[in-house]
């Protein structure tokens, strides 16, 4: 059964540390990925179109995928110009992932964009690359140089943002989770949407964002990705609960990690909203269930095969554990070669 | 910084480690930008020595001095839309400039910056002497030789950092020329 792996990737921390990053970019350029995104988060992590740059210049397969960004911290205009000449730089692999923003927006002192916000950055992008000019928040607006467009994608952890990414986008990159109802959920939302716009499910490019590790026990590897649960219940559970089938006896300790959230601290282990994960019995291994693949190489693999079945096909591989290198090249050597 | 008139080469002065000037370099321009720069720094206990200034030129190496303006002449009216816009105050303008140049301004289509044949491009054709005037305050032009000896002069009057802005069309070649004929001149 053929799977599909791509993954994020942040330039410039201690296991991508920029003497290697070209490297490591060939490495995944070789060894069969087929996405790399980048998130844009200046406050965290180093500038993603730099990044972008040295991945099209270390590869010739990968598609490069800016995102997720946010509708507030570059004008459309500013984005348009960036990934057209990412586009023109690596011959036509550019693609562009939005999102409402999380810690990115945050930690600027502003609140995520509502839906709308998001549908009006992308209608302004492609009216951008289609006619060159556009009118943006009542101002006319220019991009008079690039011949086309990118492909657009939508990270949807909602209904509401599910129907719409089947409505406007070309892609989308699912972060509800992965258990055989939120599956299922997750594509009848998006065919919804998608049958409303006169489209299909199968006209859109799915992704489906998933934390994982790989370690000698499953309990280790998911202890490991904590701070990553943490984060997945914080903005994926986020807004309302409404048909994002949360169990009743968790949807108070997963409001009280959202209260109390340290932007700054986003994906840490050692934050004090991770440590509501540790507290509440059952909500690690619920959360695990639900957004991680982890465990030894044999359990990896299984999971794969599980998700595979219910229509899995390609993988966005989040944040890995500790050793992101070394865990990559298990991840080549000893997995990928079985979903080829 | 970028600078191209008195307050902003005041703030300049004041708060940046370097400077970008583009308000000309006439001898009386050039004089008046340091001025001002002088002014900032001074008010803010530093020396005009302590920046970094780079002076920005358009530029264009051709068969004669004229063929060499003609390829610059978007360079020469953007130059008129940006760095003469808003007043004219402490710029240096001569009067007889100072209409056309404000048609310019009017006129300035933003998404053809630069064009040789933009509608406020034809002003500059247009004016008697307005195109002499931009080139000779905004531009190094001329032949190989003629190029050298406007370098020359500039940095009699201590210009010694230039930016160069839009050149003339193949920009390889006058690429070429500059750092074959001409950077040896001044190593």
């Amino acid at each position: 059964m053929q799977v599909k792996f791509g993954l994020t990737l942040n330039m410039g921390t201690p296991s991508l540390e920029y003497s290697n990053f070209g490297k490591v970019c060939r490495f995944l350029d070789d060894s069969g990925f087929s996405v790399a995104w980048m998130g844009d988060e200046q406050s965290l992590r180093r500038e993603i179109y730099v990044g972008m740059t040295v991945v099209a210049l270390n590869s010739e397969r990968l598609q490069l995928n800016v995102g997720p960004i946010n509708p507030f911290t570059r004008h459309p205009a500013v984005t348009a110009s960036a990934v057209s000449t990412l586009d023109e730089l690596s011959e036509g692999r550019a693609a562009l992932t939005v999102s409402r923003g999380f810690s990115n927006v945050v930690n600027v002192g502003l609140k995520p964009a509502t839906l709308a916000q998001v549908e009006e950055y992308i209608a302004t992008l492609k009216a951008l690359w289609k006619d060159h000019e556009t009118t943006f928040q009542g101002r006319t607006i220019r991009l008079v140089w690039p011949k086309r467009g990118v492909p657009l994608y939508m990270i949807a952890e909602g209904p509401r943002t599910m129907r719409l990414a089947g409505q406007i986008a070309d892609g989308v990159i699912v972060g509800m989770g992965h258990s055989p109802e939120v599956i299922k959920a997750t594509q009848e939302y998006i065919r919804q949407g998608a049958e409303e716009a006169g489209r299909r499910l199968e006209d859109l490019d799915i992704w489906w964002h998933i934390r994982w590790n790989i370690a000698e026990d499953y309990g280790t590897a998911v202890d490991e990705l904590r701070g990553m649960l943490a984060s997945a219940a914080g903005h994926a559970l986020s807004y309302s609960f409404a048909g994002k089938l949360v169990p009743p006896e968790f949807q108070e300790p997963i409001r009280r990690i959202q209260a109390m959230y340290e932007h700054s601290k986003h994906g840490s282990n050692t934050a004090a909203h991770t440590a509501i994960v540790e507290d509440t019995p059952g909500l690690k291994q619920y959360l695990a269930k639900r957004f991680v693949i982890a465990g030894t190489v044999k359990q990896f693999i299984e999971q794969v095969e599980t998700l595979a079945d219910l229509g899995v096909t390609k993988i966005r591989l989040g944040v890995g554990g500790r050793e992101r290198v070394g865990l990559l090249h298990t991840l080549v050597q000893q997995i990928m070669p079985r979903f080829q | 910084m970028i600078a191209e008139g008195p307050k902003t080469l005041r703030l300049a002065g004041e708060i940046a480690d370097g400077v970008i000037v583009g308000m000309g370099h006439t001898p009386e321009v050039i004089q008046a930008t340091l001025g001002y720069l002088r002014q900032g720094a001074e008010q803010a206990g530093r020396r005009l020595e302590d920046l970094d200034i780079w002076w920005q030129t358009r530029w264009n190496i051709a068969g004669d001095y004229d063929e060499a303006v003609e390829g610059i002449r978007g360079g020469l009216a953007a130059a008129a839309g940006h760095a003469l816009s808003r007043t004219f105050e402490g710029k240096i303008v001569p009067p007889q400039f100072e209409e056309p140049i404000r048609n310019i301004h009017k006129a300035y289509a933003y998404a053809e910056h630069g064009s040789p044949t933009a509608a406020h491009t034809m002003i500059v054709d247009e004016v008697p002497g307005l195109k002499g005037y931009l080139a000779e305050r905004f531009a190094i032009a001329g032949t190989v030789q003629q190029f050298i000896e406007r370098v020359e002069e500039l940095a009699a009057l201590g210009l010694t950092q230039f930016r160069l802005g839009v050149g003339g069309k193949d920009r390889n070649h006058q690429l070429r020329l500059l750092a074959e004929k001409v950077i040896p001149h001044f190593q």
